[in-house]
């Protein structure tokens, strides 16, 4: 990890399919230190964030209910979770759709399907990205 | 085992639990097909029904879309996106579609199984 970058503790997924939930907390088990939580809707993840304080929150973007925008809106307007890093993992990857969930804050997305093997790399270099800005 | 080959390892046994539970959502996802009334426009509570089940065939297309690619399932995974498609689509000739839809992707679904060796 880069040495101005503190230290990635905790991640939350959000995703209402379950085995992309366990493909996703396996592959980013592989982070050292890193543990990881999961979830199954956008309202579970806002009644788990107050204990869980997630550094990092990536979630699917279509999911039923409240979707991964919605669930971003509602994280911001919470003094307990404005401040978390959203990443967005999605099969909707046009520039405009990107750009769009750029504009609504996240802070960066990842295409679905994405490479478990690599995944992990992935979030850590957003994350190293995110705090050299 | 190094931690990537137990991480693949695990990804393949995913897979095929991912197999065996999709190819009974497919019997389900049949039965609702079987149940759109159409063509659309047949009056409006029979819509709204068929706009309901239709609703929920495109979101269990959608699942089943997603996960299929993350295992490398990829024409499973595109064939569930035509269901997809063709469910949220909605029109006349949309619906006459997607009992072949269906079909074609239990197809899909089989022979990913078979080459898998799940039953």
């Amino acid at each position: 990890m880069a040495e101005d970058a503190p230290q990635l503790r905790t991640i939350l997924y959000v995703d209402d399919e379950p085995d992309i939930r366990e493909v996703v907390e396996l592959s980013l088990a592989l982070l050292p230190g890193v543990s990881v939580h999961s979830c199954e809707s956008g309202e579970q993840a806002l009644a788990l964030l107050p204990q869980l304080r997630p550094d990092l929150v990536l979630m699917d973007v279509m999911m039923p209910g409240m979707d991964g925008p919605t669930l971003l809106g509602h994280m911001r307007e919470r003094a307990d979770s404005a401040h978390i890093p959203i990443l967005f993992m999605t099969a909707k990857v046009l520039p405009q759709e990107v750009e769009r969930f750029h504009a609504l804050g996240a802070a960066a997305v990842i295409p679905k399907p994405f490479d478990p093997m690599r995944l992990g790399k992935q979030v850590l270099s957003i994350w190293e990205e995110l705090h050299r800005e | 085992m190094n931690e990537n080959e137990i991480l693949q390892q695990q990804l393949a046994d995913i897979g095929r639990r991912y197999l065996k539970r999709t190819l009974g959502e497919l019997e389900h996802l049949r039965e609702l097909v079987a149940s759109v009334r159409g063509p659309a426009g047949c009056g409006d509570e029979a819509e709204a029904a068929s706009a309901a089940v239709l609703q929920q065939v495109a979101q269990l297309a959608h699942q089943i879309c997603g996960s299929g690619a993350m295992f490398g399932f990829d024409k499973l995974s595109e064939q569930a996106r035509e269901v997809e498609r063709l469910a949220i689509a909605g029109d006349a000739p949309s619906r006459s579609r997607l009992p072949g839809a269906v079909a074609e992707l239990e197809e899909q679904a089989l022979a990913a199984a078979r080459a898998r060796n799940v039953e």
